[in-house]
C-alpha cells in the first residue's frame, strides 16, 4: 500500500463520476460463475460439503 | 485519520506477515489432506485429521483474523481508504467472506477431528477437507494479486471525496 500514492490516480477528473472500470465487471462476473459453480456443485452432492458428509 | 509513516508501516509489516501467513497455514491444512486423498494407512489418516484441528484453530483463524483486522486499519488509516477504491472494496470483500466461512466451517473441522478420534469411526469415511481449504485459497489469491497490482478504479464514493478534497484545496 506505500508503493503508489492513490492521488497518483487524480488526474484531472472530469465533472462526471468514472464508470465502473472493466476490471471490476470481468472480476465479478468471474467470481460470479465460479460461486454458482460451487452453489451447483453443493446442490448436486446433495447439499453437503463438509467433513461430516461421510459421517 | 492518517497514521504517521512509522506506524503505517509497522501495521503493513504486521497485516503482510498475517497475509502471507494465512496462505501458508492454508497450505499446510491442504498438506493434511494429502494423505487422506492418497490412501495412506489408516494410522496417518486419523493422525492427519487429528492435527487438522490445531492447525486451524491456533494457525488458520489467528491468522485471518488479524489479516482482517490489519487490512482495515490499514486502509483507514492512509488516504487509500476502506470505500474509495475498487481493489480495496473487493478485497475487503473476499476477506470477510473468506473468514466468516472458515468461522463457521470451525464446527465441521472439530467434529471431523472427534470421528478421527473416535476408534470406533470407518477410517473410510474421513475424507479429509479439501473442498474448503483449495476454495479459500483461491478466493485469497484475488486480494494477493489486487494488493501487488493495485489496479486503477475509484468508486463512487472515493471520487466524490476527491473533489471534495480538491475542491477544499487540500
Amino acid at each position: 500500500m506505500t508503493e503508489e500514492h492513490p492521488h497518483s490516480e487524480g488526474r484531472p477528473l472530469p465533472g462526471e463520476p468514472p464508470g465502473r472500470p472493466g476490471w471490476v465487471k470481468g472480476l465479478v462476473i468471474g467470481l460470479g460463475v465460479v460461486i454458482a459453480l460451487v452453489i451447483l456443485v453443493m446442490v448436486l452432492s446433495g447439499g453437503q460439503h463438509g467433513p461430516g458428509m461421510h459421517g | 485519520m492518517t497514521m504517521p509513516p512509522r506506524v503505517r508501516k509497522a501495521v503493513l509489516a504486521v497485516h503482510v506477515a498475517s497475509s502471507v501467513g494465512w496462505l501458508g497455514a492454508i497450505a499446510a491444512y491442504i498438506a493434511l489432506n494429502v494423505p487422506v486423498v492418497a490412501g495412506a494407512d489408516e494410522q496417518l489418516v486419523r493422525a492427519a485429521h487429528l492435527m487438522m484441528k490445531p492447525v486451524v484453530w491456533y494457525a488458520v483463524v489467528p491468522l485471518a483474523l488479524t489479516s482482517l483486522v490489519t487490512g482495515i486499519v490499514q486502509s483507514l488509516g492512509t488516504p487509500w481508504g476502506l470505500f474509495r477504491h475498487y481493489w480495496v472494496l473487493i478485497s475487503l470483500f473476499l476477506t470477510v467472506f473468506a473468514t466468516v466461512i472458515l468461522l463457521l466451517h470451525m464446527r465441521d473441522v472439530d467434529a471431523l477431528a472427534a470421528r478421527a478420534a473416535d476408534p470406533a469411526t470407518d477410517v473410510g469415511s474421513l475424507h479429509g477437507d479439501l473442498f474448503h481449504s483449495i476454495g479459500g485459497l483461491v478466493v485469497l489469491l484475488v486480494p494477493l494479486v489486487l494488493n501487488l497490482y493495485k489496479p486503477r478504479g475509484l468508486t463512487r464514493y472515493g471520487w466524490r471525496k476527491q473533489q471534495e478534497q480538491r475542491a477544499s484545496g487540500r
